[in-house]
């Protein structure tokens, strides 16, 4: 094991433990000022906490790669305190505690295919689709025709989810949700 | 460019790329070829053309320094390097006015390392301690402690002057710390500086110059502190050129100020590129 990159091989995408956190490259920047030493700059996401930091590397220091994979998962069901996802191909059950899911537990169905962030083959991170589809369970009487005026009102999704919609939304409509901004996007035919 | 020198006297060299030393200078590495190295830069083959008696001379050639490779390096690139007979006041001049003629630039401005340290980091840097330039630049990101006076000076310099620099003008940059002198002589009214200056442009580092050392002991002395520290950062020592020290000693060199000038970044420059690959059509060396 024990993997290591010299900053010579840095690139962004690579995924590194940084601090003792499994950390993704974002930007690298070999510098050397005048006639002085060479260094590499980097900026990078702790995948953990996600917070983006700079640090600098002599040239030719190394680093040790973390055991990161991204892939893919199908969502089988939360029992509350965890939720639990199956890797297709293999069928292997992972259970993913909240803070993997970084609030994204709301635009969750089961049978649902997420991206996910294994590190040391344990649930890092999970990433639903950029966009999903999901039917209305509770919001007030729709104002049919009223399509102009712009208004909005709250609706609750069968995954408990709550959004904002326009006012001509109905009751077991399913709506395409953009799950980076939590906004309605449209209505999808049935 | 050519024409710009050629009607001002240069003439144009050639010397070989090719040669048995690798640079003893502690922070660049030659490239390995054929049984010894490729040139780091002209610098010494030309100055023993004037030695030999050249008069003004200029060059542009590729030259090679292994592992750099990023945003404006590349293991390969273009130097445009020359010489006049003089102290720097005319190579300056000079300079300023090419940067006009090739890049349309505003009269450059000049500053002294001293006060663009004093300014943008806060200590003098050639009176305060090395301890206490070590910790700045170690609470300004530097990995570990810098191993010396010269590291500390460099890193700070980069990180909080540089980014400003040759923003409304070219700025040109005077009197280096002599520690940083690489081969330039000490300034006559202070030994605590040296004739060496820097060109700053649209964010890039153009070029470097020298009022030229002459002394051959002194060249031995700094080759050897050069060698001192690259085998305390576990790279090989450079044997010196023999010959050029040689050419120094006899017939020696003319009091001569040089430079030496990216041309890549210079393109980089006059198209208002942010990368190399921008200007350079192959980067396939290995490496680069």
């Amino acid at each position: 094991m024990a993997n290591t990159y010299a900053t010579n091989e840095f690139r962004s995408g690579l995924k590194v433990l940084l601090d003792s956190d499994p950390c993704v490259l974002l930007d690298c920047e070999f510098v050397k000022p005048g006639k002085g030493q060479a260094f590499t700059r980097i900026r990078y996401r702790n995948l953990k906490t996600g917070r983006v930091l700079d640090k600098t590397f002599k040239s030719g220091e190394k680093v040790q790669a973390a055991d990161v994979l991204d892939t893919e998962m199908e969502f089988l069901y939360s029992d509350g305190g965890d939720w639990h996802f199956m890797d297709p191909n293999t069928y292997e059950q992972y259970s993913a505690a909240k803070a993997a899911l970084g609030g994204h537990e709301k635009w969750l169905l089961q049978g649902m295919t997420c991206g996910v962030t294994l590190y040391n083959d344990a649930i890092l991170l999970i990433h639903p689709p950029h966009f999903v589809d999901l039917k209305v369970v509770e919001t007030e009487p729709g104002i049919r025709g009223d399509t102009a005026t712009g208004g909005s009102k709250n609706a609750t999704l069968e995954t408990g989810a709550v959004v904002r919609v326009p006012l001509f939304i109905e009751v077991d409509e399913t709506l395409r949700l953009d799950t980076r901004s939590g906004e309605y996007v449209s209505r999808v035919k049935n | 460019m050519r024409a710009f020198l050629t009607a001002r006297g240069y003439q144009e060299v050639e010397t070989p790329i090719l040669g048995p030393h690798a640079t003893p200078d502690r922070h660049l590495d030659s490239v390995p070829a054929a049984g010894g190295f490729l040139h780091t830069s002209p610098e010494f083959a030309m100055k023993r053309m004037l030695a030999a008696g050249s008069g003004p001379i200029f060059q542009v050639v590729k030259a090679f320094r292994a592992g750099e490779s990023g945003r404006h390096h590349a293991v390969e690139f273009t130097i445009a390097e020359w010489y006049r007979l003089g102290p720097l006041e005319g190579l300056l001049r000079e300079m300023d006015l090419l940067l006009g003629d090739l890049l349309g630039t505003p009269p450059a401005e000049r500053r002294t390392y001293r006060e663009l340290f004093l300014a943008g980091v806060g200590v003098d840097p050639l009176s305060a301690p090395e301890e206490r330039l070590q910790t700045l630049a170690e609470a300004h990101g530097h990995p570990g402690r810098p191993d010396d006076r010269t590291a500390a000076l460099d890193y700070l310099f980069s990180r909080l002057v540089e980014p400003g620099l040759g923003t409304r003008a070219p700025a040109i940059v005077t009197r280096f710390p002599a520690p940083l002198a690489a081969l330039a002589r000490l300034s006559d009214d202070d030994s605590r500086t040296a004739e060496r200056f820097e060109v700053y442009w649209a964010g890039l580092e153009l070029a470097n110059g020298y009022d030229e050392l002459q002394d051959p002991e002194e060249h031995r002395r700094r080759f050897a502190a050069e060698n001192r520290a690259r085998e305390r950062a576990g790279k090989p020592a450079a044997h010196p050129d023999e010959r050029f020290l040689a050419a120094l000693e006899h017939p020696g060199i003319p009091r001569c100020s040089g430079v030496a000038l990216g041309v890549d970044r210079l393109v980089m420059a006059a198209l208002g590129a942010s990368r190399l690959d921008e200007v350079v059509a192959f980067r396939e060396a290995p490496g680069n």
